[in-house]
């Protein structure tokens, strides 16, 4: 574990690479808190052995309470400097605007293809294809409650780097599987469309 | 909003009357404690009586929903007023008589005014949090809200359809194995603000932060003083990931308050207030309603109480009535078993195999994540230090000790038994999460150790801060 003072005093950004994994907390700072922790411990337990004449068990146990609150309000610190940064920086994204619009701004472009893919299925089941797992998964959850299937009508293509639609012949390919007689609904640009089967 | 504010008052109220009628005969539990319990109570009651409409075929409509919960809170109304029930009169908070004392230091004054600020600032920030952001995270996708939706569109639990979509199964990441509270709980959301917002459907989650971090400061302030009870809760509030589990729909935090009241209900009916029996064992049976990993909480917690019970059972402190009425709490969860072992649901999630390996090593990891202070503040470090300066810590802290020591080693041997979670997917996401669920009990028991200590040096010598 490398030690740099200036990490200490950095503001790490809320990182969310998971729900569960907000802060990386720099390993110098993870010393500060174990090296605050010590010196509280020494320095009361040191004060209250030799000048109030304490026993040393219960010396020690009064000091740890006081380092606990000592590098617990160190740690305190550090840690709603992150969280205030990142309700802050939401607050100008997302403040003022109706759910659709912080729905927009989250998703991206993506929120307009799933709003056009909404109004072509007309409520009906629909078969996606994608290659990146996270927009797969996403993409379902706002289509719902349309239910992506195995076999349906409706098709979905959104950056599948296994699917190939000729607009001239409608046809669309995936893998080994040809499907003639398909009609193009909608297209956001060359990779992500929608089908319907003939 | 008035749709939202409804959807949480519904089980705010029901929760209170049932709080009420239970602590009818303890005077001393006051209005503001009683809230606090109210809310995840009624919460959970609520979630309990839609999946069992659910599984009668009854539509998951908002007059199906609401019917049952507003006739037991007219119920509950006659039955108070025909036995007057007290509603319980004091707030019992004493922060603001504290405050205006004259005879307390500007000194203490300043310090308590200034934990309140953090305190308030980060409960605001976290509902203003909640309020600004869209559900974002993975699993509340994939598994919670996908099918939280599809329960709301179809008005029902989804059990007639074919295998694989029974009970919302082929729906995107979703595990049918799990309990559906967090979904029904987004579902009554959804039907009291007429669909389904992709922002407001979360609000029941940090209205659970708030039940928790109050109930969590009022038992704290009865054992020890203010200062010291706001300056745990500032550092227990602090944990980065406990903030962003409450402004998302996951099942963690309701988790954790659960395991965290019946702990709480257990220290009370232990220390001869038995009106706290059934107080633990619905706070129990709403943890397995909560969550899988429930069971292996509730499990040790039992034991606890049993070996409790045996070691009293002479003394009279106790009788064979609580321990009734501990399991008659516990039978919430009871339709929610009952239909899980019926249609071989299992345990866990559909993806997770049971393959045996022994990879001691992880143990070691687990530590090593705890004590880089990631997601949570110092309490784990401090906590078995704490205990090993407390040396014999008192009896009731022993019987609180054992069920969340076993719920906190039940994980350790999943990570080195099991060849799922030994390997290397999502290791340190099902590490601080898991964790996450006993970290508010973790908190508790830190404070109980502080709170033993100080009281125990006081005993000894004269103290180097007697405020404190």
């Amino acid at each position: 574990m490398e030690f740099s003072i200036w990490d200490i005093f950095k503001t790490q950004p809320m990182h969310g690479g998971t729900i569960n994994g907000w802060i990386m907390i720099p390993g110098s700072f993870v010393i500060l808190i174990y090296a605050a922790a010590a010196i509280a411990i020494g320095l009361t337990a040191g004060y209250l052995v030799f000048k109030k004449k304490s026993r040393l068990m219960p010396a020690l146990g009064k000091a740890s309470v006081v380092a606990f609150f000592c590098t617990g309000f160190l740690y305190l610190v550090y840690s709603e400097r992150t969280w205030y940064g990142w309700f802050i920086e939401d607050s100008g994204i997302y403040s003022g605007h109706t759910t659709e619009e912080k729905t927009r701004m989250f998703l991206g472009p993506l929120f307009d293809f799933i709003a056009s893919a909404k109004k072509a299925i007309h409520g009906e089941d629909y078969t996606l294809y994608c290659s990146d797992t996270a927009t797969y998964l996403m993409t379902q959850y706002y289509l719902l409650p349309e239910r992506n299937r195995g076999e349906a009508d409706y098709i979905i293509v959104l950056y599948d780097g296994n699917s190939y639609y000729d607009a001239g012949t409608k046809t669309f390919m995936r893998g080994d599987r040809r499907m003639n007689n398909v009609d193009l609904l909608y297209r956001y640009d060359f990779g992500a469309y929608i089908l319907k089967k003939g | 909003m008035i749709g939202v504010v409804a959807a949480l008052a519904v089980p705010t109220v029901l929760g209170f009357l049932l709080v009420s009628v239970l602590l009818r005969d303890e005077t001393n539990a006051g209005l503001l404690e009683r809230l606090c319990l109210s809310y995840p109570l009624g919460a959970g009651v609520i979630t309990v009586q839609m999946f069992l409409l659910g599984l009668m075929r009854m539509p998951l409509t908002l007059w199906v929903s609401a019917v049952p919960p507003l006739l037991e809170i007219a119920g509950l109304s006659f039955l108070m007023r025909k036995r007057r029930i007290s509603l319980g009169s004091r707030l019992s908070f004493g922060l603001l008589s504290e405050l205006l004392d004259s005879n307390v230091t500007w000194l203490r004054k300043s310090a308590l005014i200034a934990l309140l600020t953090l305190v308030a600032a980060k409960i605001c920030s976290i509902f203003i949090e909640a309020y600004l952001r869209p559900i974002f995270a993975w699993d509340s996708f994939a598994n919670w809200s996908a099918g939280a939706k599809a329960f709301y569109y179809s008005h029902s639990l989804l059990l007639d359809t074919g295998p694989g979509d029974f009970f919302g199964r082929g729906l995107l990441n979703r595990n049918a194995n799990y309990p559906p509270y967090n979904p029904l709980m987004q579902v009554w959301m959804s039907l009291w603000i007429g669909k389904f917002d992709e922002v407001l459907v979360k609000f029941w989650s940090p209205l659970y932060l708030l039940s928790m971090a109050v109930y969590f400061y009022l038992f704290m302030a009865r054992e020890a003083s203010r200062v010291m009870s706001l300056g745990m809760l500032v550092l227990f509030l602090s944990s980065p990931l406990l903030s962003v589990h409450s402004i998302e729909v996951y099942s963690d935090v309701p988790l954790s308050v659960y395991i965290l009241f019946s702990l709480i209900a257990f220290f009370k009916a232990m220390k001869g207030k038995s009106a706290y029996w059934t107080a633990v064992g619905l706070f129990a049976g709403e943890a397995l309603f909560a969550k899988d990993e429930a069971p292996f909480f509730v499990i040790p917690l039992l034991i606890a109480t049993f070996l409790f019970y045996w070691q009293n059972r002479l003394r009279g402190d106790v009788s064979g009535k609580s321990m009734f009425a501990l399991c008659a709490g516990l039978l919430l969860a009871a339709p929610w078993f009952a239909f899980k072992f019926t249609h071989g649901l299992g345990f866990g999630a559909d993806y997770v195999t049971f393959e045996f390996t022994f990879r001691p090593e992880m143990i070691e990891k687990v530590f090593l994540l705890l004590l880089s202070f990631q997601n949570f503040n110092v309490f784990f470090f401090f906590s078995p230090l704490l205990l090993i300066m407390n040396w014999r810590p008192p009896r009731e802290f022993l019987f609180l000790f054992f069920p969340v020591a076993c719920y906190a080693i039940f994980f350790l041997l999943v990570y080195s038994l099991t060849t799922f979670f030994s390997g290397s997917l999502m290791f340190n996401t099902a590490v601080f999460r898991n964790t996450l669920t006993y970290y508010p009990s973790t908190c508790l028991l830190t404070f109980l150790l502080i709170a033993n200590l100080i009281s125990e040096y006081w005993a000894s010598t004269k103290s180097l801060f007697p405020n404190i």
